[in-house]
């Protein structure tokens, strides 16, 4: 097998191409959000909804709506979870049309098994909203603060960066598909939130382990650095996320209709998770430390080769104590 | 201090064997989305007189609580959430929902009226007739059957409450006192004669269940303050089942799927590795049982999840110990170093996924605390599993031929 940290692949060189991706996914996001904006289910919505388990398998919902229809129930909505399960979305729903519902059903389809019934009022749906923003929020500044405290804060902002893009492309994915969000998008988020950061992680520990150990006179640019840094830990960032991504697959493919729409998001978070932490958490560092790179860069171009830099010339020069001084600055940021 | 190799090794059996017990001895508590049953949010309004305060929450719980547990079913939720909300949860509750939130949400104020010679019919609304007894006058209540077999409800007053009453009767005989429910006249009786022992019957139009339903309203007593119901789900046993079955097929399939891939691209670690996710989901699954944590939906999806999660550790560490072994180093420092050198980026992005599901159990609600709970116990787990449990199975493999070549590594 091959190994990317051999290989002349420059993730850096390019970044401008990832964050333009990247700002495009947020914008996009953003846009369709207000535009076309995300399927909210009856957790979100409020309403009544109901479930069955028929007898006979059906085509589609058209069999379902004129039935309905009949007994003068406005549906708002009619979904087909199986080949002989359905969901139906209402406003309002008195115990007597449920009823009805069910018997009509029972009529045309063998039997009707009710096997969910929800009512939500209208104060939940709001109260999930906010919920579901400041849970975010707050998974969000929990990240950077102890990412801030184990590396360094641009490092924490760089990764957070990474994990608002996550966040939109889910959102984008949910508002492209139309799936329903309920609850459970919140658990999706957070977890992307966790779980994005974690080649991030690996990535940003391998640039500060590559910063420590540069030598002294290694003409390596701090782009050079990341870039080595990511072709080192590729195979690992890779192998996670694929593991994961199996996982979560299998609950896709087999898990029942009840779990495949959470399944199919957690899927799209953690593959977007670890392809942000290359194409996005590690460019954003290097363009946050730009200011640093570009003089360190000048530095290697103005010195000359020569390695052997005579020590008295610098002492003469009347300032001796200064490049101890400023390796120890250097090693203490670091840290 | 240095514990020696065997001693480790027998602990984690130890360990293992102890989790399968557990797991075999103790079924998995289950979520109402999966075992089926009703789930009900309340919400106290106040009233004119009475703001709603924890403290009637409190009294309201109590009620509701004792209602509850005069229906007979088996281990049901009352919980408060917020300073305004209750939550209960009938776990395998299969009859009409309507039934448990008629019992559970209804105020029950029970009041004896004085209509003097006015009739008022059964099922009117009564508010500006003097009230002269309520249900909390009552000591007892209970059902009875009239003269013709039909189903009636005995009402006993207290002894404070029996000395007005008897005064009452005796003052108005001939004349009409309604009982109301909630307002609501459910019989409006003709007083033929004194009542001295405190003891009546309310003939209302009373079917055996009904009855029995207000009987037990009776003897619980009147909510202080109107309920609202605010969400109702109720879930048929067949969903949950449905979901298990295949969620259980989806565990197997990915498990086999991880621990082929593993197998493959790693080789010999590949199986330490395999062997670690082993103990793994026998952790795991014992850890569940012992801590009696609820299986929920998302809870199924995450504990899949997680198994995916619990290799990136075994990932991270033989990476490392490639990398070790490509710079020259000899096998066993290179895993020494391996192992060493990943136990900070491994740690710390565990911690940042236990931050995650924290923020969510804080936020989250019943399926989705379900999922928090799970994810943090497997990330604790695949913490010691992907770290401990692998390097004691280097150790203890170390001195095998195969693990004299890089090949083991799948290099």
């Amino acid at each position: 097998m091959g190994y990317f940290e051999d290989s002349k692949i420059n993730i850096i060189k390019h970044s401008s191409i990832w964050l333009g991706v990247a700002v495009l996914v947020i914008i996009s996001t953003v846009l369709l959000f207000f535009t076309r904006g995300l399927n909210f289910g009856l957790d979100f919505t409020g309403g009544t909804l109901i479930e069955y388990k028929l007898g006979k398998s059906f085509d589609n919902v058209g069999e379902i709506r004129p039935l309905l229809a009949e007994l003068n129930v406005e549906s708002s909505f009619i979904q087909k979870t199986d080949e002989n399960g359905v969901i139906i979305r209402v406003k309002e729903l008195t115990n007597e049309q449920r009823d009805a519902i069910t018997k009509k059903l029972s009529d045309n389809f063998d039997s009707a098994e009710l096997i969910r019934q929800e009512f939500i009022g209208p104060v939940i749906g709001q109260e999930l909203r906010r919920t579901a923003i400041i849970a975010t929020i707050l998974g969000l500044l929990a990240q950077v603060i102890y990412i801030g405290i184990r590396f360094k804060f641009d490092m924490a902002l760089a990764a957070d960066v990474a994990l608002l893009h996550d966040i939109c492309l889910v959102v984008l994915v949910f508002i492209i598909t139309q799936k329903e969000v309920n609850t459970p998008f919140i658990a999706i988020l957070l977890t992307i939130v966790g779980y994005s950061i974690n080649d991030t992680v690996v990535i940003f520990d391998r640039i500060r382990e590559n910063l420590k150990l540069k030598p002294k006179d290694s003409r390596e640019t701090f782009p050079q650095l990341v870039n080595r840094s990511l072709l080192e830990t590729m195979t690992r960032s890779i192998n996670t996320v694929l593991t994961t991504v199996i996982a979560v697959l299998a609950v896709y493919l087999f898990g029942g209709s009840a779990i495949r729409d959470f399944a199919f998001g957690l899927m799209i978070g953690i593959a977007t998770g670890g392809y942000s932490s290359i194409f996005i958490a590690a460019p954003v560092l290097v363009l946050m430390r730009k200011k640093e790179w570009t003089r360190e860069m000048e530095n290697i171009k103005e010195t000359p080769v020569t390695p052997a830099a005579p020590t008295s010339r610098a002492t003469d020069a009347g300032q001796p104590a200064a490049p101890k001084g400023k390796v120890s600055t250097t090693k203490r940021k670091r840290r | 201090m240095r514990i020696g190799l065997p001693i480790k090794v027998a602990i984690i059996v130890v360990l293992i064997g102890l989790s399968v017990w557990v797991f075999l001895r103790q079924s998995v508590k289950l979520g109402l989305d999966l075992q089926g049953g009703v789930h009900l949010v309340f919400e106290a309004q106040d009233t004119p007189q009475i703001k709603v305060t924890g403290d009637t929450l409190s009294r309201v719980q109590a009620i509701i609580d004792s209602r509850i547990n005069q229906l007979g079913i088996t281990e049901p939720i009352i919980q408060r959430e917020g300073d305004r909300r209750l939550v209960v949860e009938l776990p395998g509750y299969q009859e009409d929902p309507q039934s448990a939130i008629d019992l559970i949400g209804k105020t029950a104020l029970l009041e004896f009226k004085d209509t003097g010679t006015r009739y008022v019919e059964e099922g009117t609304k009564l508010t500006d007739a003097p009230t002269i007894l309520t249900g909390a006058d009552l000591k007892d209540a209970r059902v009875g059957y009239d003269q013709f077999g039909k189903p009636v409800v005995e009402v006993e007053f207290n002894p404070e409450g029996a000395k007005v009453f008897a005064e009452f009767t005796r003052n108005n005989i001939g004349r009409y006192l309604a009982i109301t429910l909630d307002g609501v006249v459910i019989s409006c009786p003709v007083i033929n004669s004194e009542i001295p022992d405190g003891k009546g019957q309310i003939e209302g139009n009373f079917t055996l269940d009904s009855a029995t339903q207000l009987a037990v309203l009776l003897r619980a007593g009147a909510l202080p303050v109107p309920l609202n119901l605010i969400e109702m789900r109720r879930v048929g046993p067949t969903l949950g089942k449905d979901t298990i079955n295949a969620s259980i097929r989806a565990a197997v399939i990915a498990v086999i799927l991880i621990m082929g891939f593993m197998l493959v691209y790693y080789r010999f670690s590949g199986i330490i590795a395999d062997i670690s996710l082993l103990c793994y989901v026998a952790l795991l699954l014992g850890l569940v049982s012992v801590f009696k944590a609820t299986l929920t939906l998302p809870g199924i999806a995450a504990l899949i999840m997680s198994v995916g999660m619990a290799v990136d550790g075994n990932v991270i560490i033989f990476e490392r110990i490639k990398e070790e072994l490509k710079k020259g180093k000899t096998l066993m420092s290179s895993i020494e170093a391996g192992f060493r050198r990943s136990y900070a980026p491994i740690l710390d992005s565990q911690i940042t996924t236990l931050i995650a599901s924290a923020v969510l159990f804080y936020f989250g609600t019943g399926s989705v605390r379900g999922f928090a709970v799970m994810l943090a116990l497997g990330t604790a787990i695949s913490i010691f599993t992907a770290i401990t449990v692998t390097h004691i199975l280097f150790q203890l493999f170390s001195q095998l031929k195969i693990m004299k070549s890089p090949k083991t590594f799948g290099i």
